[in-house]
């Protein structure tokens, strides 16, 4: 009985997370590489409604958010002119890495900095304990070491680098082995970062700041079609004119629901007032 | 004794089931393929109204009634809902009549006009949480990229190696009426026939077919209905209160 009231409001509390997801799109019209996400809707589950005259007939009972997903299209080039702007025209993402957990991201966000590490120098000090040096990383801002095409950290040059030496592939230091460690000048427009790409981008996992973690459906990672542009980032794909129609369309679902819940709280009211 | 008691009763009662279909329609707008459901009510048969006197035997009909308003049928509008672009590589909507087939994980087989589907693990076209998306010929499709390309009548082609992974399959029925819904909501029934040239929108899904105005109406429609039918049962038990208290004493 009643259901009336309910349908009313799951529908209410379910147009409230769309509203939710388009505001979150809305609000990142500016975030570079943010990709816009998208609500699907099902209905929710049909009963036999018994108390029919002849064949039981099929009643639904509501609708709920089925899923999101995101809409991985390319997102328009906007300039910026900074040397470790990046961004990725077709198919790819950048891959980071968390050093102290190990975990591997990808995003389309390419404005990267130097970041400034600890690193063993593999030399041992006056008492005996390991002496460390500052090292340059390309990094995300956020802690995160961007790849290379092989999975490796990216190293730069900077201020005055003991042992630096030059050949013609660049930049390098030899170290305790005597093998060449490749180091990269900041500032030359060309770093290998690495661009992966997956089989299929469907049911991604979003992380906070536009980045994102593959489910096992989506493959393991290889190389990205996509080419890299050095002072450019990729801006939102989200269509603001279309959000702000969702936003509309779910502000009228949101009423139109709430409706239904008035309504049945009227008919109540009513058969409450029966026995005066 | 007191008939109209039970006959005003049943009309509240299938207001009320009047409202949860109604209500229903209103809350699926943003439902991809979802179709909108009508509301019939009935009456029980007539019987007649007999004159029956104490002496006289006679039983002249003086009259029709009937005791009881209950539903009598709850059918399905399949009109064509508005394509609204999505972006989204696995989205599809029919333009004319037909349902994408879906087959569980049992081997049945359900039909619905929502084309939001994803992949799985394997690579197969889905519908999340129930089933693989049917080809035409009746087989399931695994492009196991979303790198594709999807043309009008829903061949699914690899934008890179031009290969074709099937043909997405519309299904067709008879009578549309004669289909079930299960309690997914997806449809269910006998006899679909694949059709030769679908048409079908990529990166487009089907709106709910709900029609607002309609609905609204009829919220308003069933609310007054029903509140008028305890209006006059509260008048009918005052009228009752005054045959059991007051007749006596006149």
């Amino acid at each position: 009985m009643d259901q009336a009231f309910y349908i009313g409001a799951v529908g209410a509390h379910q147009q409230l997370r769309h509203l939710n997801i388009q505001g979150d799109n809305v609000a990142n019209v500016k975030s570079q590489g943010y990709k816009a996400n998208k609500a699907r809707f099902i209905n929710l589950m049909y009963q036999k409604d018994s108390r029919t005259a002849a064949d039981p007939q099929d009643k639904g009972v509501g609708a709920k958010v089925m899923m999101t997903g995101n809409d991985f299209s390319q997102g328009a080039p906007a300039e910026s002119g900074r040397a470790l702007d990046y961004m990725i025209e077709g198919r790819g993402f950048f891959a980071v890495k968390d050093l102290t957990t190990g975990e591997i991201s990808y995003t389309r966000n390419g404005a990267f900095t130097m970041a400034r590490l600890m690193r063993d120098t593999g030399q041992a000090g006056a008492n005996g304990q390991g002496v460390q040096e500052y090292a340059y990383f390309l990094s995300d801002g956020h802690g995160r070491l961007v790849l290379d095409q092989n999975e490796e950290q990216i190293r730069l040059v900077a201020g005055q680098m003991e042992g630096l030496e030059q050949d013609e592939e660049g930049y390098y230091i030899r170290d305790e082995s005597g093998e060449k460690v490749r180091y990269y000048d900041p500032n030359d427009r060309s770093l290998p970062i690495g661009i992966f790409d997956f089989k299929n981008y469907d049911g991604m996992t979003e992380l906070e700041n536009t980045y994102y973690k593959p489910v096992l459906k989506n493959g393991d990672p290889e190389q990205g079609s996509g080419t890299l542009i050095c002072g450019y980032l990729e801006s939102s794909n989200m269509d603001l004119a279309e959000a702000l129609t969702k936003v509309i369309e779910a502000q009228r679902a949101y009423g139109l629901a709430l409706k239904v819940v008035q309504t049945s709280d009227e008919v109540e009211t009513t058969i409450n007032g029966l026995r005066g | 004794m007191f008939k109209g008691f039970y006959d005003l009763t049943s009309g509240m009662l299938t207001q009320e089931r009047h409202l949860n279909i109604v209500g229903n329609n209103l809350v699926n707008i943003s439902t991809a393929g979802f179709k909108e459901q009508r509301y019939t009510a009935t009456t029980f048969d007539d019987v007649m109204y007999s004159r029956v006197g104490n002496k006289r035997k006679d039983y002249t009909d003086i009259g029709r009634l009937s005791y009881k308003r209950v539903t009598s049928e709850i059918t399905t509008t399949f009109d064509q809902g508005i394509p609204e672009p999505t972006n989204m590589p696995f989205d599809f909507a029919i333009y004319g009549d037909g349902f994408f087939a879906v087959q569980g994980d049992d081997g049945e087989i359900f039909y619905t006009r929502s084309g939001s589907f994803s992949l799985d693990n394997q690579g197969c076209i889905t519908y999340p949480g129930l089933g693989h998306v049917l080809s035409a010929d009746g087989q399931r499709i695994t492009p196991k990229t979303d790198n594709i390309e999807v043309d009008g009548q829903g061949n699914i082609i690899d934008a890179v190696t031009g290969e074709n992974y099937g043909r997405l399959g519309v299904f067709t029925f008879e009578d549309n009426t004669q289909l079930e819904r299960d309690d997914q909501g997806m449809f269910t029934g006998e006899g679909a026939q694949a059709v030769e040239t679908p048409e079908i929108f990529w990166k487009y899904l089907e709106r709910s077919n709900s029609d607002m105005v309609r609905q609204m109406t009829e919220l308003l429609t069933c609310q007054r209905a029903l509140q008028s039918a305890a209006q006059v049962s509260k008048i009918y038990s005052d009228t009752v209160d005054k045959i059991a208290n007051n007749i006596g004493s006149m």
